[in-house]
């Protein structure tokens, strides 16, 4: 199914994984070296940064081709069906096929824009088709398109193992489960978060597990973002915010109406406590998704809380959970000075480290770039820089 | 790590007795590195402890309450320094590897809370009257300091952003592309001469040896800021042909010297910069040459032709280096 040759992944795999040793110092370069000697890749691996710049070029270039064949056939009156854009995707779809194959692409730029821009436009067909339909009963249109799109999009993930239509299918999954299951009535709408909930929890357990197999080893990053986005799912559904929120969309309340939430304590723990307990076993199954999800979901839930009972001022907020964040960092780093329990605060991938540094001073000089210094205007505010940078996942 | 993965490899007589040994060590106890969590928690706590400081002394300005907090932040800078000069490594014109994360982060603690000491001095009492260049003139000497005495490429990054306020201008991409103020002849020779300032600011670095790993950084921002000044100036010129082939000419100049610099030091990104503004350079020429020829339909077709092969070169012309690259 998958379009790329299968040796070369597998020899690829082999290559990345002892690389990592190689870096944890855990095997020789003389070792390193025969390893990749012995496993040959065939691949066309541009660096990072050609790789965007190709993904950018190729995108021009199919958008400015889109564009001229449409002005050739400016006349015909073909442009405004559906048919015209599927016509073009069908197009990109072929060109990629061919450059896989032919230049030995590999994620390398090219083959992603090709792959974005055949999904795009494929879907977007499939989309008017629907929409000319007119089939509004019971959701019916969204349901269908939402079940046509996932399906493209599970086969374009299998074929190219790609992670952006891995979470397009992810996305329009859910997409067919909440239209589906809001025409349940008044029992769908109040069991649509429990649903959703055993959905992401089912999703992220097979991911977990078809993980561990290794004949799904190709698609390996795939399932991490199913992992990923499953965690995310689980917790969101529950979020005492979006509970709420999704709940007056139903109801055809306004959005900002402060609806109470039936059983709503239930929520509350769920939104407090779900990112803990993520970070809880990501500690103690030593498993780095479970961590970093939590962790990013902490910001989540203290947003969620704080929506909704302004505790103290926000600038008494920032203060004190500045201190408490760097103070918890301070602590980690005393306690991990020497490892424990399997986790260390040193880096295991010194190339990593290298280009990692210069991304982060970026970071740092674009979030406190605004120095005090010529109060132009009355209304000049010092500070150090804004807290829109958040930053959150800047890093990883 | 795929423990498996390494069995077959030992088996194919790929990997040693010692190696092995370690990585069946590995194995049986295995290391989870969170390094980068560390350092993301780290970032986010002075993020907000500063931004929180900032707040709450302005929001006091007029009360008691302001100059316990201003108290507070001087303390927090002066036992930030205390820490880092104790714990700092002597200086050396190479790169210096920092003592530890928690040092890293107690810098720029310091230092950013230093900025808004500073700063709260110029708003409430003037100290450097309405001298406002001096206002941010001194906080750049001092960052500057600061980035090389420490080898701290984060602050080196925000005296160059300040080094640019000092001027007048601003560089963080962010700023670049939505301030929208190269309407104006001086802003673009100021952008113009930042940019070639910090451009030679790497190649000092460079030629002395002197901090050298320094020189990205100055030529990050040198290169984006020399790159869009010169295109904006062309723009600017667009209706005085002569002036305006100038500044192209001007972009060739700094792209065929980036490009051989680049080359020389294999970047890869330096060699993506130059050549997608050299794209847009050379596609905003072939859109005048064809807007010169008349709007007829069959003129902007031979432009979208034109447009598509330029950029299919171009793909060829990255591929093909980055083969050359990494082949030699």
């Amino acid at each position: 199914m998958i379009i790329y040759n299968k040796t070369w992944l597998a020899n690829l795999r082999i290559i990345h994984k002892a690389e990592q040793a190689h870096h944890e110092g855990l095997i020789s370069q003389v070792e390193l070296t025969h390893i990749t000697e012995s496993h040959p890749v065939g691949f066309y691996l541009p660096s990072v940064f050609v790789r965007g710049g190709l993904f950018i070029l190729t995108v021009i270039v199919a958008i400015l081709s889109c564009g001229l064949l449409s002005l050739l056939i400016l006349d015909a009156h073909i442009i405004d069906g559906f048919g015209w854009s599927l016509f073009l995707g069908i197009g990109c779809y072929v060109a990629l096929e061919v450059m896989v194959k032919d230049k030995k692409y590999f994620h390398s730029g090219v083959d992603e824009a090709l792959l974005y821009m055949a999904g795009a436009l494929i879907s977007g067909s499939m989309i008017s088709v629907i929409d000319n339909l007119h089939a509004y009963a019971y959701h019916s249109g969204y349901i269908f398109c939402s079940l046509l799109i996932f399906l493209f999009c599970i086969f374009l993930t299998l074929r190219f193992a790609d992670v952006i239509t891995t979470i397009a299918a992810f996305a329009s999954f859910f997409a067919i489960l909440f239209f589906s299951w809001s025409n349940l009535g008044s029992i769908g709408e109040a069991t649509l978060p429990f649903i959703t909930m055993a959905a992401a929890g089912v999703l992220y357990w097979l991911s977990a597990k078809a993980q561990l197999r290794s004949d799904y080893a190709n698609y390996h990053t795939c399932l991490d973002v199913v992992q990923i986005l499953g965690l995310i799912t689980l917790y969101v559904a529950g979020n005492y915010y979006v509970v709420q929120k999704v709940g007056n969309a139903l109801h055809n309340f306004s959005y900002e109406q402060n609806t109470t939430v039936p059983f709503g304590f239930i929520f509350w723990i769920w939104t407090i406590a779900v990112p803990f307990v993520y970070i809880g076993f990501g500690i103690r199954k030593k498993n780095v998704i479970l961590l970093r999800t939590g962790l990013l979901l902490i910001a989540a839930a203290v947003f969620t809380f704080r929506n909704y009972y302004h505790l103290l001022p926000i600038e008494t907020m920032l203060t004190l959970a500045g201190v408490l964040v760097t103070g918890l960092a301070y602590w980690i780093h005393q306690y991990l000075k020497v490892p424990k329990h399997g986790f260390t605060q040193e880096s295991l991938n010194k190339t990593d480290l290298m280009e990692h540094i210069k991304v982060e001073s970026l970071i740092v000089a674009g979030t406190f770039s605004e120095t005090p210094g010529a109060p132009a205007d009355p209304a000049f505010k010092f500070g150090g820089g804004s807290a829109g940078g958040g930053g959150s996942s800047s890093s990883f | 790590m795929n423990f498996k993965t390494f069995e077959n490899l030992r088996e194919q007589g790929l990997i040693d007795d010692e190696s092995w040994n370690r990585i069946e060590h590995r194995h049986q106890n295995p290391l989870i590195s969170i390094h980068w969590e560390l350092r993301t928690l780290f970032y986010l706590g002075v993020t907000l402890l500063t931004t929180g400081l900032g707040i709450l002394v302005y929001k006091n300005i007029d009360t008691i309450g302001h100059q316990f907090i201003l108290l507070f932040i001087a303390a927090v800078s002066a036992g930030s320094f205390t820490y880092c000069f104790k714990h700092k490594k002597p200086f050396a014109t190479t790169r210096v590897q920092s003592p530890s994360t928690l040092f890293d982060y107690v810098l720029l603690l310091g230092t950013i809370s230093l900025l808004t000491f500073v700063g709260y001095l110029q708003f409430h009492y003037n100290v450097f009257g309405n001298n406002y260049g001096l206002a941010t003139f001194i906080p750049m000497l001092g960052l500057f300091y600061l980035a090389y005495i420490f080898d701290h490429l984060g602050i080196l990054g925000m005296a160059i952003v300040n080094l640019a306020l000092w001027m007048g201008v601003s560089v963080t991409p962010k700023q670049l592309l939505s301030a929208g103020t190269f309407n104006s002849g001086a802003t673009i020779y100021t952008y113009l001469s930042l940019g070639i300032l910090l451009i030679s600011g790497s190649i000092l670095s460079n030629k002395f040896n002197f901090k050298r790993h320094f020189a990205f950084s100055y030529l990050h921002y040198g290169v984006n800021v020399a790159f869009i000044s010169l295109l904006a100036g062309y723009f600017y010129y667009y209706s005085y042909l002569g002036i305006s082939l100038l500044w192209m000419l001007g972009i060739s100049v700094l792209a065929t010297y980036i490009y051989i610099d680049a080359y020389r030091q294999k970047s890869f990104y330096l060699i993506l910069l130059v050549v997608l503004y050299s794209y847009i350079a050379v596609g905003s020429l072939i859109v005048r040459f064809f807007i010169g020829l008349g709007g007829e339909l069959g003129a902007i077709m031979l432009l979208l032709i034109t447009l598509i092969v330029s950029a299919i070169l171009i793909i060829n012309f990255l591929i093909k280096i980055n083969r050359q690259l990494k082949a030699s």
